[in-house]
């Protein structure tokens, strides 16, 4: 009998039983397959008896191998039908071929007396492939959101390592600048004590004469109105001297020690400022720029006084030395000041050569600075912004325009504790 | 802290995985990490617990190999989002490079090697999935890393783990080497015995334990 007749013949054994799923399937590829026990062990042998040619194509080989079968495994398969006697033994999708290159088809396993009926109803092969492509994407969209992750903590980390080193910067500079001021104040008290020296110096000179004088039977009248002259003169030279020595002494309490200090107490805004242009005095003196000040004398703030010498102490700095080329050019500064309701508004202006607009859009940046090559920091005016925005809870604008000059508009609320 | 996941939350979250719900696996997993469970305790007991449980369910033929890859991408992007809030260890100046061997589809035992190796202060480089040995020879040449690690799923790619273990033994005598991942449980660690430098970690536990007493190897 020929192989297709015998399974016919086999196949019409299976009916009406097969019949059913064989009408309601899509089938491509079906085969039959006999199994056997091997030993005591749940171990199975199997061979095909028929396998059509879809069948020998999803087993890639032309006599097929029971071994092709891969999930389930034929092995899985027997046991199962060896178990549950006839009937469906699997209902699923079923993966032939070898580990390395494998096909995917929906199938049904049906069993029958020692017999298996596979039958393919359609290849998924393509789904299953699209399917890896698919997988394999998304673990490269995976690895790639993996490495973002990690990449933005170590920008996190390296952004809060720049922050601490920042105000590691900012701080510095703020000790920098109060070692300016410091100089700035002993360049000023050196002038009235130098004063007061000679005089003392005169003075004593004047009093040697007179002892001299005394020494001597006659003493001409004229030396000695001169040397009584150059006491005259001197006394008084001796104390407005040291009296301006003691006053810079204040102005310097006043302004540089409360630097250093975290003092919040009430003080007159008028004489802060005031200090501030009298500590810049060395600065300004050799050089024909104006300052004018116009602020009401009975402002008083309570704060550290700090937050307003070092504001004005920056602006003065970056006005000298930008806007009036290192004091060579001619200008003045206007600072005004004035009080509306519970807010003090600051105008801060001067006539030097004003910026670009691009170095107006980055002056509160910090470290940027037209002048790095001279040593400057870039941190001057970034100062000033976090004095306004942080320490006086207010907001500060520049406005400037090239060979016009340039302004600085503070806006603060005056603090609740002011008296 | 033990290190016992309560079986009702593992169930919970395996039911949440099985069925794709990514949200809930996420809070549970938030809420682990808040009740100081660490890393290697929620890649061991619940990641790799859940995957193995997935692979076994899918051998039954009890899910389809589409819900498989649905838990690893589930997987993959929890690990993700931990990653963001793991801390980053002090460096230690030493350099790993992570590969799958060429064909090995399967990638996350790697990442969770390579986390524990960022953890314990490492320079990490985890290069993926299915790395083409020639070109992972090329790439250690150029990253001169203190070690390497590979990862193998699928016991069928034992021949490209020879053929790599091969290539880096005889192109870098003195680079350590370390291998794992499921194929070694069915005894692929025996035929890797006669390779140089080469050493089988079969969990995280003997990972951490050979982090810390890592040696570079000395040179004759």
């Amino acid at each position: 009998m020929k192989p297709e007749l015998k399974i016919i013949k086999l196949l019409s054994e299976w009916s009406p039983y097969v019949d059913e799923h064989l009408l309601n399937s899509r089938t491509f590829a079906f085969g039959l397959f006999q199994y056997d026990k091997c030993g005591s062990d749940k171990l199975y042998i199997g061979n095909s008896l028929y396998m059509n040619l879809g069948m020998k194509n999803i087993l890639g080989l032309d006599h097929g191998n029971i071994k092709q079968f891969i999930n389930p495994d034929f092995q899985t398969l027997a046991c199962k039908a060896d178990t549950n006697g006839d009937g469906v033994v699997f209902d699923g999708i079923l993966t032939t071929g070898s580990e390395l290159k494998s096909r995917s088809v929906q199938a049904k396993v049906l069993c029958r007396q020692k017999l298996l009926l596979v039958l393919c109803e359609y290849d998924i092969s393509e789904l299953d492939r699209l399917n890896s492509e698919m997988v394999e994407l998304n673990q490269e969209l995976n690895n790639v959101q993996r490495q973002l992750i990690k990449e933005k903590k170590l920008l996190t980390k390296t952004l809060a390592d720049l922050k601490a080193a920042q105000s590691k910067l900012i701080e510095s500079e703020k000790m920098a600048s109060l070692g300016r001021l410091v100089a700035g104040f002993a360049h000023e008290i050196n002038t009235p004590i130098g004063i007061a020296l000679t005089a003392s110096s005169s003075l004593t000179d004047a009093q040697q004469s007179i002892n001299t004088m005394l020494t001597q039977e006659e003493v001409e009248e004229e030396e000695l109105i001169s040397s009584l002259e150059t006491i005259k003169d001197s006394a008084p030279l001796i104390i407005n001297n040291l009296k301006r020595a003691a006053n810079l002494v204040s102005s310097f309490k006043r302004t540089a020690i409360d630097q250093s200090v975290d003092d919040f107490h009430v003080y007159n805004l008028h004489e802060i400022i005031n200090d501030v242009i009298i500590s810049m005095n060395s600065q300004f003196k050799k050089t024909t720029i104006d300052i004018e000040l116009e602020c009401p004398d009975e402002i008083e703030l309570y704060g550290n006084p700090n937050d307003i010498s070092q504001l004005l102490f920056n602006m003065l700095v970056n006005s000298r030395l930008h806007g009036f080329d290192n004091g060579t050019l001619k200008g003045s500064i206007f600072i005004r000041v004035n009080r509306e309701n519970d807010n003090l508004f600051i105008s801060y202006s001067d006539t030097g050569k004003g910026m670009d607009s691009e170095t107006v859009r980055k002056v509160f940046e910090p470290f940027f600075t037209t002048l790095r090559a001279k040593g400057g920091t870039g941190l001057g005016m970034y100062i000033c912004h976090n004095i306004v925005t942080n320490n006086l809870h207010g907001t500060i604008k520049c406005e400037s325009r090239q060979g016009k000059g340039t302004e600085f508009l503070i806006c603060f609320p005056i603090p609740k504790g002011n008296l | 802290m033990d290190n016992i996941i309560d079986e009702d939350q593992y169930r919970q979250y395996f039911n949440n995985l099985i069925q794709g719900r990514r949200i809930p696996c996420y809070n549970i997993v938030n809420e682990l990490l808040l009740s100081d469970f660490d890393i290697k305790t929620l890649y061991q007991n619940l990641f790799q617990r859940s995957l193995y449980s997935v692979g076994e369910l899918w051998e039954h033929n009890k899910i389809t190999v589409a819900t498989e890859h649905m838990t690893t991408l589930i997987t993959e992007s929890l690990m993700n989002q931990m990653a963001a809030h793991l801390p980053v260890g002090d460096t230690i100046n030493k350099r790993v490079v992570i590969a799958s061997v060429e064909d090995e589809p399967h990638q996350i035992g790697g990442k969770m090697v390579a986390d524990i190796f960022e953890l314990n202060g490492w320079d990490t480089i985890y290069i993926g999935a299915n790395t083409p040995t020639l070109e992972l020879i090329d790439f250690i040449k150029e990253v001169q890393p203190n070690l390497v690690g590979l990862s193998m799923s699928v016991y069928f790619h034992i021949d490209n783990l020879k053929k790599t273990l091969e290539l880096i033994n005889s192109n870098f005598e003195r680079l350590p080497l370390i291998v794992g991942g499921q194929a070694f449980k069915r005894g692929a660690d025996s035929r890797i015995k006669t390779f140089k430098n080469t050493t089988y970690i079969p969990n995280l536990e003997a990972l951490e334990e050979y982090i810390k007493n890592f040696k570079e190897i000395e040179s004759i």
